[in-house]
């Protein structure tokens, strides 16, 4: 029991969780940078630049993503995490104002911040 | 276990930034972009001969106003169907070149919009947050609108 409290601690458990979250959507825009491309802001152009820059978006969230899972480095994933989180819900509340899918990625963002300042 | 997770960790950075390398190269030798072709504007004022009477030039070109639309009228474009998602594309022929372009979405508390195209003209139809939508339901219908645009790339009103 005191081996499992000291794997599944607070940080371990929001860090993996947070990690699969990043992992998963990095592994989408890259697979499929065309369905990305339209949170990409309107000054990126040409159309061919945003598409590259949804890739290396993906690559970020997916190196991000296995440093806030495996513990390496977390602070700095988290940092940059949270960056990525709040830059991503400024631009959709621009887009389409307050949905739903925003108020998820609130929450992430605090998931990310609770990880930055623990 | 250090050691392990540090090795674990660089393999699959390396592993995705190549990855990611690999995809970019993908992206510029096909040349794919994901916005479809806008019509090169001519520098000819638009014409309204061959505008429907339910349809006139606004005068403002197109290619100045949108670069996230996909072409849905005369030809549907690579994407177009899943920028469609949430609504169902109907083109009836009236005869004479004339076509009236329906969009229905759906869901009912969202308008249907219809357009009456010439065959020459272009129907294009911009989704802003197609990321979040599945493949058969549209979450953020308030971003999806067709424009209707002449054979010289401006858009009709």
């Amino acid at each position: 029991m005191q081996t499992l409290r000291s794997i599944f601690t607070t940080k371990n458990v929001l860090g993996g969780f947070l990690g699969f979250v990043m992992v998963w959507f990095g592994i989408n825009e890259i697979l499929s940078p065309q369905e990305w491309v339209t949170f990409v802001p309107s000054f990126v152009n040409p159309p061919m630049l945003a598409t590259l820059s949804v890739l290396a978006h993906g690559v970020l969230l997916i190196v991000c993503g296995l440093s806030l899972f495996l513990n390496y480095y977390r602070k700095i994933s988290a940092t940059i995490v949270s960056l990525m989180l709040l830059e991503i819900i400024v631009n959709l509340i621009l887009i389409s104002g307050l949905t739903d899918i925003v108020v998820r990625d609130i929450g992430l963002f605090g998931s990310s911040l609770a990880l930055l300042f623990n | 276990m250090a050691t392990f997770k540090t090795i674990l960790f660089w393999v699959l950075t390396i592993g995705t930034v190549a990855f990611g390398l690999v995809r970019m190269k993908e992206v510029f030798s096909s040349n794919v972009a994901p916005v479809a072709p806008l019509p090169i504007a001519s520098a000819v004022v638009a014409t309204t001969s061959s505008i429907p009477e339910s349809m006139q030039s606004t005068g403002t070109l197109f290619s100045q106003t949108s670069r996230r639309a996909y072409l849905i009228f005369p030809t549907l474009a690579t994407g177009a169907s899943q920028a469609l998602d949430g609504f169902t594309l109907t083109t009836v022929s009236l005869g004479n070149n004339t076509y009236r372009v329906t969009l229905t979405p759906k869901v009912s508390n969202y308008k249907t919009q219809t357009f009456v195209l010439t065959g020459d003209d272009k129907l294009y139809f911009t989704e802003n947050s197609y990321g979040d939508d599945n493949t058969s339901q549209d979450y953020v219908y308030g971003d999806d609108y067709a424009t209707a645009v002449n054979a010289q790339g401006y858009i009709l009103k």
